[in-house]
């Protein structure tokens, strides 16, 4: 991403039949560009980098309050002994579940409710506040109340379903790897769609109006239009939606906590970096726990902006 | 053209699907924030409440007496303190959000400079790092400053936590918004900042206006931050307040849920207020 | 471009460096209290938000001492989240800070609580229980303010349905009665217990576990429960069987402490094992209580009658990196008073430690079920009679992910024992 988007200009350069701004003044340029990004990295600088670093160097340190071993360098003793760990692969295996499953909802579910909002109808605002709402929840009440749907004895959903005949008996869901899974990834999805989708709205906020007049000159219809122009021109957004849902779903651990606790059938790789840490006081295997979650992140992250730039050229 | 019937529909039933789909779990908390707490506990529950019970609100609006064991855990006032906290710190933050990630979003996007792609991927690249590995030495370093407990203390980690997604959104914005309007005014004879100022950003207020209901959110929502660097009410946002209201081996589900539908109202006034920015493209879709 | 590059640099590298300097300059160098007075001090005091004390009484604690006092309630687990990122970070937090029982043995053995043994007046010391449990390497590092422990529950409405006035007094008992109650129609699943992959769940398992005269570990943290015949075994046995028999309700396994008492106050439950010594008063609540005036406590059955319980107590500890740890000393005295332990418990319902004045509340008849909650006081132990170890925590979150697992019917009890006994060693030995 740090190059040149030069197949994104020129595409669009084609597209208006324009070029390249003509290289006049271009050491004010870069000074305007130096002055306008400064401040920010400056407070990244001093707030992200510099802590990053001393996490890092944490990693590779013996930083246990748990046993209070000395702290000393290790290398990279904390990674093997944290990877080696059968709770971590178990973990990481739950984690690849939600994430796959997570993503594709989210992004289905959010483009859907982007591409509506992005027309105007009667009451788009209220529709627009409604979209928001599961995000506004604090999370700490998102909780309680979706454990009381999910309470096997006088839950919601149990009760629901037993109307509806769908079921005969109060279900225990959590006894169910599959189901247990399953409505985690339900829960956390329903609060992170809100985000997806206004990631995605304002992707197609910059996609140019009067692109759909032309197609709709030539007689394009709605499913080529978006096929054509919406699609394409919505990748980079997309690759923002991926990267973002990825991130939040690799740190997945509160849903989980709140419905099933720390039950072996549901663990995620961040709520083995959160008992690492924070239970055990073994602050430098979790950093470097929560290190390899960044990596593998970070890995996701350029596999989408890969695929959806060579698609754009 | 017309859309034809069927689209119409369609949309419909997609925007009543949308609607019930949030508001589903919502209205689960609105039920259980006026129900009386033996009502939530009863086997089976009582979905609709028996009589209606408007304790939770009281209390956090500031005119309940406690009575018997259940207790308030909190002190009158404390919850509108917080979501004033809330509130300034979002609005706050997410002015200082967007005035960064416009103008160095447009510079990415736009200015060409040495170390631009270096810097860019550098910051986009602090998104995938989780707090984690940040929290011990951030903490030492705001402790330094004196800035654990103060809203500029909260505003800088807000910032540096959310500028990267923010810029990297304004980034492809700024790409796809046409550029031949800046080219024009800079021929004019216009400076490229007074093209920038008068021409550009003017052209760009949907894209920010779906910029800053994002960062609201996101803001909004933080939880591990002001938890560790918010420790009084002079800073702490209502999200953290409400971690307070669990007693030791009780639930007090009304006032919970209450507490969680008061939270509601400011992101939902403010998204109603953003909605009238947010362009509508009439031939977008359907 | 090549004029502007090096005064680009120099200011980036001149606000980095200023950040640098500004971190590396000011850690360290506490000087403690130089034992002078200590009015006109200033204190923070980090406490859950049962312990929120009024304003009226802090406001008292200024009159009297001169120091004033900053209250910062945060939830129990935020607590104990900020106290590892503040001590990681080696830096000061609050003075006065909650110090659970559980938690002693980690942070007293991090460094991160000053010891207090030397400090406290020997009348306080002689009053108070469970100061074994604020124990760490010979260190007190906090001082009981809340005298929390285990007792059983159970309402005598049912019972007396089914047939039965007395309250059970040994768990084969207890299984006879629960069973009576089912039959009568009473309750479907008269036993309420959480079964799930949460703290509640060990907790309700170590109490079992002593009741049945047992324990979970010797003096040499050789785990007692793996063998069919311990009573840590038997323990989980009669958990395991209790729900196979249709006592607990199959939903256990997904439930916390809190939702598995809440069946017992709605009435779904006959009995709940592990409640805390203000159960009645909830259970009497009619605004969060459906068996108002139906319950009553009963001691923790037992193998051949009531049998041993535990202590959870909660303390208040001073950070050793606090610079007015005199003044924060000071305050904890003040709190251990009798007349403000007296007025703490009538207004915030927290049962004091010191044996004197639990035994005064008895005599005037202010703490409900009174005399079964001395007689069952006079049974509580500390779970680890040698201190807290330091891996407690991480042992307590195996126990209840394996007990949940065995519950589930994914692992025996015997397998579930096993590797909780295997695990536990390893804890020990590294």
């Amino acid at each position: 991403m740090g190059s040149e988007p030069a197949g994104r200009r020129t595409a669009l350069a084609r597209l208006f039949g324009s070029d390249q701004p003509r290289r006049v003044g271009a050491r004010q340029e870069a000074r305007l560009g130096w002055v306008l990004v400064l401040p920010l990295v400056a407070v990244m600088l001093g707030l992200v980098f510099y802590p990053l670093v001393e996490g890092l160097s944490m990693s590779t340190r013996s930083i246990n309050f748990g046993t209070g071993v000395a702290d000393h360098f290790v290398g990279l003793r904390n990674y093997i002994e944290a990877l080696g760990a059968s709770e971590t692969r178990a973990a990481a295996l739950h984690t690849l579940g939600y994430l796959i499953l997570a993503l594709t909802l989210e992004i289905a579910g959010g483009l859907a409710i982007a591409l509506v909002l992005n027309k105007p109808f009667r009451g788009r605002g209220l529709v627009f506040a409604i979209v928001i709402l599961p995000w506004a929840l604090p999370s700490v009440v998102s909780g309680v109340l979706w454990a009381r749907i999910f309470n096997p004895d006088n839950g919601l959903l149990n009760s629901l379903l037993l109307q509806l005949h769908l079921i005969h008996t109060y279900k225990v869901w959590f006894a169910s790897p599959f189901w247990s899974i399953a409505f985690v990834t339900l829960v956390h999805v329903w609060g992170v769609v809100p985000l997806i989708s206004l990631i995605l709205l304002s992707g197609l906020q910059g996609i140019p109006e009067n692109l759909y007049g032309a197609a709709r000159v030539d007689g394009a219809g709605a499913i080529t239009r978006f096929r054509y122009i919406t699609l394409p021109l919505l990748r980079p957004a997309l690759a923002v939606a991926l990267t973002t849902g990825t991130v939040i779903a690799l740190a997945i651990f509160d849903e989980i906590f709140v419905l099933n606790g720390t039950a072996l059938n549901t663990r995620s790789v961040m709520m083995q970096v959160y008992l690492t840490t924070f239970q055990q006081l073994n602050f430098g295997q979790g950093t470097a726990l929560a290190v390899v979650l960044s990596l593998a992140t970070g890995m996701f992250a350029l596999a989408y902006m890969g695929r959806f730039r060579r698609a754009a050229q | 053209m017309k859309p034809t019937l069927a689209w119409r529909v369609f949309r419909i039933v997609l925007i009543v699907m949308i609607a019930a789909w949030s508001l589903g779990p919502i209205l689960v908390g609105v039920l259980t924030s006026v129900s009386p707490q033996t009502d939530v506990q009863a086997v089976p529950a009582h979905w609709l409440p028996g009589a209606l019970n408007l304790d939770g609100y009281r209390a956090l609006l500031g005119s309940y007496q406690k009575e018997g064991g259940v207790v308030v855990t909190s002190e009158a006032g404390s919850f509108l303190h917080a979501m004033f906290n809330s509130a300034t710190l979002t609005v706050e933050s997410v002015l200082v959000l967007l005035l960064l990630a416009v103008f160095s979003g447009y510079a990415f996007s736009r200015l060409h400079f040495r170390g631009r792609g270096l810097i860019f991927g550098g910051l986009i690249g602090t998104l995938v790092i989780p707090v984690f590995v940040l929290v011990v030495p951030l903490f030492r370093i705001m402790a330094d400053l004196h800035l654990i407990g103060t809203q500029i203390g909260l505003i800088l980690i807000y910032v540096t936590a959310n500028a990267p997604l923010a810029v990297w959104l304004f980034y492809n914005y700024c790409r796809e918004i046409p550029i031949e309007t800046e080219h024009a005014a800079l021929m004019d004879g216009c400076t490229r900042v007074q093209a920038l100022i008068k021409v550009v950003l003017p052209q760009m207020t949907s894209g920010i206006a779906a910029l800053a209901a994002i960062m609201m959110l996101a803001v909004w929502g933080e939880f591990l931050i002001p938890l560790l660097f918010a420790p009084t009410l002079a800073t702490k946002p209502v999200t953290v307040l409400i971690t307070e209201f669990f007693g030791k081996y009780t639930t007090n589900y009304p006032l919970i849920a209450a507490a969680g539908v008061l939270a509601l109202l400011p992101p939902a006034m403010i998204a109603i207020l953003l909605n009238r920015y947010i362009r509508g493209m009439l031939t977008g879709w359907s | 471009m090549k004029v502007e590059r090096p005064r680009w640099a120099r200011s980036v590298a001149l606000l980095t460096g200023i950040v640098l300097l500004a971190t590396a300059c000011s850690s360290g160098s506490s000087s403690g209290d130089s034992g002078g007075s200590i009015k006109g001090q200033h204190i923070t005091v980090m406490v859950p938000p049962w312990a929120r004390l009024s304003k009226n009484m802090l406001a008292q604690f200024e009159k009297e001492s001169g120091v004033t006092v900053d209250l910062n309630v945060t939830s129990w687990d935020g607590i104990r989240d900020k106290v590892a990122v503040a001590g990681a970070a080696n830096t000061p937090l609050a003075d006065v800070v909650e110090l659970d029982w559980s938690w002693t043995g980690q942070f007293g053995r991090a460094g991160w609580f000053a010891p207090l043994q030397d400090k406290l007046s020997s009348s306080l010391s002689a009053d108070l229980q469970n100061s074994g449990a604020f124990t760490q390497g010979g260190n007190v590092y906090g001082v009981c303010y809340s005298n929390d422990f285990r007792i059983s529950a159970y309402n005598k409405k049912y019972f007396a349905k089914a047939g039965i006035q007395t309250p059970s007094e040994t768990l084969d008992q207890l299984a006879n009665d629960l069973q009576a109650v089912k039959q009568s129609g009473a309750a479907q699943y008269p036993l309420t217990l959480p079964l799930s992959a949460t703290e509640g769940t060990a907790t309700a398992w170590y109490l079992l576990t002593l009741a049945l005269g047992g324990q979970l570990f010797d003096n040499n943290f050789k785990p007692l429960f793996a063998s069919p015949d311990s009573a840590g075994y038997k323990a989980l046995q009669f958990e395991v069987d209790a729900l196979k028999n249709g006592l607990v309700s199959p939903g256990s396994i997904s439930m916390t402490d809190t939702q598995a008492d809440e069946r017992f106050t709605s009435g779904a439950a006959a009995v709940t094992l592990a409640s805390g010594p203000d159960e009645i008063v909830t259970a009497n609540d009619p605004k969060s209580s459906s068996i108002v005036n139906q319950a009553a406590f009963m001691l923790v059955p037992g193998e051949s009658g009531p049998g041993g319980t535990f202590g959870l107590p909660e303390g208040l500890g001073i950070m050793s990196t606090s610079q007015h740890q005199e003044a924060g000393l000071a305050f904890i005295e003040w709190w251990m008073k009798s007349s403000n332990l007296l007025k703490i418990q009538s207004q915030l319902g927290l049962l004091p430690c010191r044996t004197s004045v639990v035994h005064q509340l008895v005599q005037q008849g202010k703490l409900v079920g009174g005399q079964t909650i001395e007689q069952q006081l006079q049974s509580v132990q500390p779970l680890f009679p040698q201190g807290a170890p330091p891996w407690y925590t991480r042992f307590s979150t195996e126990a209840a992910t394996l007990i949940n697992a065995a519950a589930k019917g994914s692992m025996s009890v015997g397998e579930a024992l096993n590797k909780l006994a295997s695990d536990s060693q390893a804890l020990a030995g590294g």
